[in-house]
């Protein structure tokens, strides 16, 4: 009880924060950025000025959601309009840039470009901050979830209705539609082939280092050195030893085995999802009840039985949990194989970065933050759901 | 049959059971008991292997035990701990399933199996089996792990202070039922416990420890009257006398005749199915030297002070 009451009081503090940093963001000189061409450097405006009298009304926004925040109104009503202003924040703010953008072309040229400045993506992330303590006031369950996902249903219907077509992201994305598709496909399947490499070696080693003690450090010893090594250097080390593999057997060479591309994105990207995977399973097992794992032994189960039908099952919350890290970890880690000849969305980030043109790396970085947050997200639910047995469920 | 001989464990230097032999007898409910740290659990988990014997030998019906596979022995022999260690991701009908599980019984007995067990220590089955551990108070646990270690019928019964965590009113109703169970199924139980109560309630013969040596292994009442040593003397205290007199029946107790003209109602009384404990505290209740025996409402004897403590004079007062 005492635990969730200080998460409660936490919310408050977390959801005025964010008020005062979306109202900051509100006021900060590089809201958007009006471009004659995609590379120029721009013309920032603050969002106040840029939305106009819309500008206003984002501010009230604010304003009032702190106010009901810091209210003692009941705790249900303050979390509904709470979580729905902090909704309504991304909704309004990329509706508005969407149309100043529109604006800006039509009063310039077609080659102009309107980006999303610092103080825009403050502010989304202000609303982040305000919707997730908001909803600790809610009862847990659908309605919860929903609201959640509120605001990225409202950035769907406004960019199906067409209202974002002139931001200097959608742009780049119509530009590179076919490549990007592709690209987010190839980044996906980096992040899943190295997280199920990472879940079987993790699963193996953290079992192992529980179950046998005397090769605990050995094998969080050997993690630990993958762990620290910088990915360049990592994929630098790897580069001769795979070419000469590629180049002495010919089964490596058909399968496109090469110093650089897919095969060392995989091996590293692999290697960092291990540790948090091993770290959680090696934990959960330790500091299984001992009572359970006695009467277990007790009642004549062998050790792969118990591993199989009360160890596993008993540490999976855990081990999800070191699955949330890793595909976390890994989604944005995975930007490397763009440097590395590997593709991915890493690609729009480096060309991005070698032509300066924001809105570019942007069309890899947005995606790269949304796939994370998601995973973060539907990884919470599933520890949720594998951890009914607890009490506390 | 268990017969333990001499039996030792040590860790390092540091000896846990020293050369320790007793038997316990086929249906007989033997009490491990001593301090803190004088190696009933050890004793306990080196018959189901455990841990394992530093010497010495654990005789089955006869048969070696270390000759054979430590799985298959503990499935013969229920399993009880303090702590319930019930598998929480599992519910209740499947946490009772486990060791048929185990032995590959087919699914429609299993089921009858889980029922008859609920019911046989007190939980409705249909209320109960779909649970999960979390769902149910200590003492509906501490049941569900009595009804598993008995699911597969196994011979033998290993309980480790299977009482020692639940309120003393639960833990006084789950001793009775214990009791209930060991005089209707008749398994060899070895039970730990460090509470004297429990231990002169429910054994048929003690096995005191301490410091790893057994310091006398018999029947509650020879403990009292014979004690080896003045630890044993010591150890049970001034109040071993009364608490064996809760273990014996009025019922069972040689009473005086009586003039057949005397009515139930006309003097203080007590029914014959109370012990012997609960007739004494009726007696000085009542400020009475003698005490008329009733069987359902009619008068079957006298009892006074000297024929009470005279009942378990000799030690040999049937249980
Ligand atoms: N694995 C072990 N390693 C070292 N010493 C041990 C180990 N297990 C038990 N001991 C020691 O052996 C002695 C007997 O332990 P045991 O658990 O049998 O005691 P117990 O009579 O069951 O006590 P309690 O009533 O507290 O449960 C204790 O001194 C204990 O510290
Ligand atoms: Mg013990």
């Amino acid at each position: 009880m005492a635990d969730t009451d200080l998460v409660r009081t936490r919310a408050r503090v977390v959801a005025i924060s964010g008020c005062a940093l979306g109202i900051a963001a509100a006021l900060a000189p590089s809201g958007l950025l009006f471009r004659a061409n995609r590379v120029f450097r721009g013309e920032p405006s603050s969002l106040l000025e840029a939305f106009g009298a819309w500008g206003w009304v984002l501010l009230c926004a604010w304003l009032l959601a702190a106010l009901l925040a810091a209210s003692p109104l009941r705790e249900r009503i303050r979390g509904l309009t709470v979580t729905l202003l902090g909704a309504a924040v991304p909704i309004l703010t990329l509706w508005q840039a969407g149309s100043a953008a529109t604006d800006y072309v039509e009063s310039t040229s077609t080659i102009a470009r309107t980006s999303l400045g610092l103080g825009f993506w403050l502010t989304q992330f202000a609303a982040y901050m305000l919707i997730f303590a908001a909803t600790a006031w809610l009862e847990p369950g659908a309605s919860r979830v929903a609201l959640t996902y509120l605001p990225v249903a409202g950035v769907v219907a406004i960019a199906s209705a067409g209202g974002l077509t002139e931001i200097g992201i959608a742009r780049e994305y119509a530009n590179n539609m076919s490549s990007f598709w592709r690209e987010f496909r190839l980044h996906l399947s980096y992040v899943a082939g190295a997280v199920a490499v990472g879940l079987v070696a993790g699963l193996l080693s953290g079992v192992l280092a529980a179950k046998k003690r005397s090769l605990e450090p050995v094998v969080f010893g050997s993690l630990n050195v993958l762990q620290v090594l910088p990915t360049l250097a990592f994929i630098g080390l790897l580069n001769p030893v795979l070419s000469g593999l590629s180049e002495r057997i010919a089964l490596f060479e058909d399968l496109g085995v090469r110093g650089v591309g897919w095969a060392p994105v995989i091996i590293v990207l692999s290697s960092y999802a291990v540790y948090p995977i091993a770290r959680n399973t090696h934990a959960a097992i330790a500091s299984l009840d001992r009572a359970v794992t006695d009467a277990a032994r007790g009642v004549g189960m062998g050790r792969l039985r118990m591993l199989a039908e009360i160890e596993l099952p008993l540490a999976l919350p855990v081990v999800i949990a070191g699955v949330r890290v890793a595909l976390v970890q890994t989604t944005a880690g995975a930007i490397i194989a763009g440097l590395v000849g590997g593709g991915g969305l890493g690609i729009f980030v480096f060309l991005g970065a070698s032509e300066t043109a924001t809105d570019l790396i942007l069309l890899g970085v947005v995606p790269i933050v949304a796939l994370a947050l998601f995973f973060d997200r539907a990884l919470h639910g599933l520890e949720r759901l594998t951890g009914f047995w607890s009490s506390a469920g | 049959m268990i017969e333990i001989a001499d039996l030792t464990k040590r860790y390092g230097s540091f000896t846990a059971v020293d050369s320790v032999s007793l038997t316990v007898e086929q249906g007989q409910f033997t009490v491990l008991l001593g301090p803190s740290g004088s190696g009933k659990t050890t004793v306990l988990r080196m018959i189901n292997r455990m841990v394992e014997p530093t010497s010495g030998r654990v005789l089955l019906n006869g048969v070696d035990t270390a000759t054979m596979r430590p799985e298959s022995l503990r499935r013969t022999m229920g399993y009880v701990i303090q702590n319930t260690g019930l598998f929480p991701n599992m519910t209740i009908r499947r946490n009772v399933a486990t060791v048929p599980r185990l032995l590959g019984w087919d699914r429609r007995r299993i089921e009858e199996r889980v029922s008859e067990m609920l019911d046989l220590v007190g939980l409705d089955p249909d209320t109960y089996a779909s649970k999960y551990p979390h769902q149910l108070s200590g003492g509906e646990a501490q049941r569900v792990g009595v009804a598993r270690a008995l699911a597969a019928d196994p011979p033998v019964l290993l309980m480790d202070e299977p009482f020692g965590a639940v309120d003393p009113l639960t833990r006084e109703r789950l001793q009775l039922e214990m009791k209930r169970l060991h005089a209707k199924l008749r398994k060899t139980i070895v039970f730990v416990t460090h509470d004297i109560d429990e231990a002169v309630l429910l054994a048929d013969r003690i096995a005191l420890l301490r410091e790893g040596h057994l310091e006398q292994y018999a029947a509650p009442e020879k403990l009292w009257i014979e004690p080896a040593s003045e630890f044993v003397k010591g150890f049970f205290g001034e109040n071993l006398g009364l608490r064996i007199m809760a273990r014996h029946c009025l019922s069972s107790v040689p009473f005086k005749p009586l003039d057949p003209s005397v009515s139930c109602a006309a003097a203080p009384h007590v029914e014959d199915s109370v012990t012997l404990k609960e007739a004494l505290a009726e007696l000085v209740g009542a400020k009475a030297t003698k005490l008329i025996v009733c069987h359902e409402g009619a008068p079957r004897g006298v009892v006074d002070f000297e024929t009470l403590v005279k009942a378990l004079g000799d030690g040999s007062a049937p249980a």
